[in-house]
């Protein structure tokens, strides 16, 4: 019997267990607010980065009331996550070497894709026509690169 | 013997009762769980090609409308864009933004970061956060993924679409066929189809809640639509690839009365869209 209870009793721990970790709560963004009263327009107590753990005490439809480093609010759920963050992923090179090979297997597909459709040469060309790309344009989209500090201050000086 | 029994029985009623209030909490949690259940399973190899993907998108739609080469609004804009996808949930991609050469006014994202705006939709524009709002509209799409869930971008599935990755390393032609038709596809919604209406619906609360999280006026979006609805002659709504935007307007109306939005006082910085982004 008393086996038993004990086996019950371990039972029980491993559910409270469970919840304790569900609790635990991620920072997605790379800035998250946590504010005074579930409500965008209520005062900020702190501004957490992205990864912090805070830990769930309460929740509605749309906040969860958290703590974090002593302090107690309320952070939206748009910002926070039961998984941790993923870190940030490598640029992908478009690079001309890149490009050219872009070329090659987007010539390669537009035929394929072509003869799948059983198109013939002068639908293919027409096809090709609305198919335009512009990878360098695209490159020069990606080389804007601005730092986290600059995007702060921009915000600041509102 | 039997106050054991007695004992025993109230441990194992306690334990049972725990275990039904767990259910119940599990229930109460499953839209977020479900809602959560991408975050879980996606990995960085996903992310690669949702990236991979976008930029083919994204040289498409450069393809179709060039860029408006303006060093100094496109910086302006990239700066608003950037602030707002900082408090966004998706800090796993780096967000580019870049201007088009286009009168008409409208707005295009791509899976992986990629978000266009025209020269026409800046024109109508009275202040930063109407700028913001527009931009946050379209990160949405990206962190809600829209395009990705529609045609089930992953770096491994079992879909139709498997193999992504292993493509883009250099795979069949059948996977390149299936990976350029659905780039076709993607770039039909943006410029032909539109998304779904309950994406648009979707991506409008979510870019009110970015906009203020980033403390920009909440209801920027929707003076912005309501002013493309007032201006909007038939032949742009022709174009338009967004759904009616009395819908819109409705939906939103909604958003921020159950946010507690439609009467806060927070910036719109007309001063510095009038310096840097009016056209």
């Amino acid at each position: 019997m008393k086996k038993l209870i004990f086996l019950v009793l371990g039972m029980m721990l491993s559910t409270v267990q469970v919840h304790a970790e569900d609790d635990v709560l991620y920072v997605l963004s790379a800035r998250a607010k946590m504010f005074a009263e579930p409500s965008f327009n209520a005062s900020a107590v702190s501004s957490i980065t992205k990864g912090e753990k805070v830990i769930s005490l309460d929740k509605n439809n749309r906040w969860f009331k958290v703590s974090y480093k002593g302090k107690e609010g309320w952070m939206s759920r748009l910002s926070v996550s039961p998984h941790p963050p993923m870190k940030r992923a490598s640029r992908l090179a478009t690079s001309d070497e890149t490009l050219s090979n872009e070329s090659r297997r987007r010539a390669s597909a537009v035929s394929s894709t072509a003869a799948i459709r059983g198109l013939r040469a002068d639908n293919r060309s027409r096809m090709s026509d609305s198919d335009a790309v512009d990878f360098a344009a695209l490159e020069q989209v990606e080389n804007l690169q601005i730092a986290e500090d600059e995007i702060i201050s921009f915000l600041d000086k509102r | 013997m039997l106050k054991q029994n007695t004992f025993f029985f109230k441990l194992l009623a306690c334990f049972f009762l725990l275990s039904i209030s767990g259910l119940v909490i599990s229930q109460e949690d499953f839209r977020l769980r479900e809602s959560n259940r991408n975050a879980t399973t996606t990995t960085m190899e996903d992310i690669q090609t949702e990236i991979k993907f976008g930029q083919d998108v994204a040289a498409r739609v450069l393809g179709r409308i060039p860029l408006y080469r303006n060093q100094k609004l496109t910086r302006y804009v990239a700066l608003v864009g950037k602030a707002v996808a900082m408090y966004s949930s998706r800090n796993e991609i780096e967000f580019h933004f870049a201007v088009l050469d286009s009168d008409h006014a409208n707005a295009y994202s791509a899976p992986g970061g990629y978000v266009f705006i025209t020269r026409g939709a800046l024109s109508l524009m009275q202040d930063e956060a109407e700028l913001a709002a527009v931009l946050a509209h379209e990160i949405a799409h990206i962190t809600e993924k829209h395009i990705v869930k529609e045609f089930k971008i992953k770096g491994k599935d079992s879909s139709q679409l498997s193999g992504m990755s292993r493509m883009l390393g250099g795979g069949s032609d059948t996977a390149r066929v299936a990976f350029f038709q659905a780039v076709d596809q993607a770039v039909k919604i943006l410029f032909e189809t539109g998304f779904k209406q309950q994406d648009e619906l979707d991506a409008d609360r979510v870019a009110t809640l970015l906009l203020a999280s980033t403390n920009y006026d909440p209801m920027a979006l929707k003076r912005y639509l309501k002013r493309i609805k007032d201006n909007h002659n038939q032949e742009n709504q022709k174009k338009s690839t967004h759904p009616a935007t009395t819908a819109r307007l409705t939906s939103l109306d909604q958003v921020l009365n159950d946010e507690g939005l439609t009467n806060v006082d927070f910036p719109r910085a007309q001063n510095r869209f009038n310096q840097y982004g009016k056209l």
